[in-house]
């Protein structure tokens, strides 16, 4: 059982932090803006070039400043640059692209472990399953679009473009747009519903080829 | 495991490349974060587990926040657990710093103010980490740029530290030297002031000394001084030939010439002694 820290050695440590976020003791504010501005821009880069180095400067100086952080590893910054940012950007193109890249970060470090499938190693079709990094994502523009596209997609009001992103065996992450078939069998997999089609077998051996879905593992 | 000699600080730059090469002779063990590793899938795990294969690790983490006024973060702690055991790691440590304010983590290793109070709270909190652990843990001496002249002398605050706590401490080298030219310490002053038997390990690394910055900067991004490795030749007269381990975070080098520069700094530190 640790006892409560003493009430002076506490104020002294939150006075001394808090001199930190507030950039008055140098050069640790300096340092640590540094060091959050280098992983948000090397992790969200789309999102970075689209917020602006002028916005993108103030959102680390918030960050820094007033956020609590919750996860302990430096690695987390990008998670927690996530939820801090919940609900502050407005601009529907720039809260996309965070979206999406921090998609593409959580499936790269995804601890799942993604296997080598082949259709001839199946038994039976019903051995497939969903690759264990997939995320779907569905965005109101085509993410090959550049962001003048992507804003006149968005004025469009087209229906969403589909994506499912994972990570193939070999380590590559994948960005894959999905069509009315691919999500109807991929909903099918997730029993969400029912196929009878006789492109199932098809499907699969191009699902498989992809990476999309491996051969369930007993 | 147990390790010995020359160590390096696996970084992200050039592990794969060394993942990919046989044992190398001039590299004994490596240091690991395992803030960056741990609870991560994917080329890094494939990466960490290759290299596990071949080398022994130490792990040095980044976020356990000692020096905060706060309980333990028991889901870091388990997180690193989980981790020292899959890879068989012996020895564990951290900083003698604080990470963490009532409003969260701050990702910074920021200086602990020093009084003999915060002292016997810190150990406790390190008997505690021990416990939780089952290892004895090992906290680095940190570099810091921000003194008030009431405060305990740094070496006297780590002793009764190590002292109630018999936690060890990993000596860094070159954060004794940084300190002594930022805030008029003689070094070795430091150095005898500390327990003889107190030292797990060394760190060595090199820092940015330009005339016309006020204060020598810890950057780990230049090549290891002169007067570095001088002073960790007398820290290893002090305390022994103990296992070695160079950091490189900045303008990080070729992976021969950073295995060479480990084996120079090496051979600084220890051939006085071994002579």
């Amino acid at each position: 059982m640790i006892a409560s820290c003493p009430a002076d050695v506490q104020a002294a440590i939150e006075r001394r932090c808090a001199a930190v976020r507030s950039g008055q003791l140098q050069p640790y504010g300096g340092m640590l803006r540094t060091n959050v501005l280098s992983v948000v821009k090397s992790v969200f880069p789309r999102f970075s070039a689209r917020r602006g180095e002028k916005a993108l400067a103030q959102d680390v100086d918030d960050f820094v400043r007033f956020f609590g952080a919750e996860h302990a590893q430096f690695m987390h910054i990008s998670t927690e640059f996530v939820r801090f940012s919940d609900g502050r950007i407005s601009d529907v193109v720039t809260r996309t692209l965070l979206e999406y890249e921090w998609a593409l970060f959580s499936v790269e470090v995804s601890e799942a472990r993604v296997v080598t499938s082949s259709r001839a190693a199946l038994q039976q079709l019903s051995d497939v399953r969903l690759n264990p990094t997939l995320q779907l994502i569905a965005v109101p523009f085509d993410l090959n679009a550049d962001d003048a596209e992507a804003e006149r997609m968005i004025g469009e009001n087209r229906p969403p473009f589909v994506y499912a992103v994972y990570r193939t065996a070999d380590h590559y992450v994948v960005t894959k747009s999905l069509s009315v078939v691919d999500i109807t069998y991929l909903q099918a997999m997730t029993g969400a519903t029912q196929t009878t089609s006789d492109d199932h077998s098809a499907w699969i051996d191009d699902a498989l080829r992809l990476g999309l879905v491996v051969a369930h593992q007993t | 495991m147990n390790v010995h000699g020359r160590g390096l600080g696996l970084r992200r730059e050039f592990a794969a490349e060394l993942s990919a090469q046989p044992k190398r002779d001039d590299v004994d063990f490596l240091e690991v974060v395992p803030d960056n590793w741990m609870g991560i899938g994917g080329e890094s795990l494939e990466t960490l587990e290759s290299l596990a294969a071949k080398y022994p690790f130490v792990a040095h983490s980044l976020s356990l926040s000692i020096g905060d006024a706060f309980p333990l973060d028991r889901e870091y702690l388990g997180g690193i657990r989980t981790f020292l055991d899959r890879f068989d790691i012996a020895i564990y440590g951290d900083h003698f710093c604080i990470s963490r304010d009532s409003r969260g983590y701050l990702y910074d290793l920021i200086p602990i103010p020093r009084s003999a109070a915060s002292a016997a709270f810190i150990a406790d909190k390190i008997a505690s980490v021990q416990d939780f652990l089952g290892r004895r843990v090992v906290l680095e001496n940190i570099s810091y740029y921000y003194e008030e002249e009431s405060q305990m002398p740094e070496a006297e605050f780590i002793a009764s530290i190590i002292e109630r706590s018999g936690c060890g401490l990993l000596l860094d080298v070159n954060n004794v030297y940084v300190n002594g030219r930022n805030h008029g310490i003689d070094p070795r002053a430091f150095l005898d002031a500390l327990p003889s038997d107190a030292v797990s390990y060394y760190h060595v690394a090199g820092h940015l000394d330009e005339p016309e910055s006020e204060q020598v900067l810890d950057t780990h991004g230049t090549p290891v001084s002169e007067d570095v490795m001088n002073l960790g030749a007398y820290a290893v007269e002090r305390f022994g030939a103990l296992p070695i381990v160079l950091e490189r975070d900045n303008h990080v080098p070729s992976l021969d010439d950073l295995c060479q520069e480990l084996s120079i700094v090496h051979g600084a530190m220890t051939t006085r002694l071994l002579s």
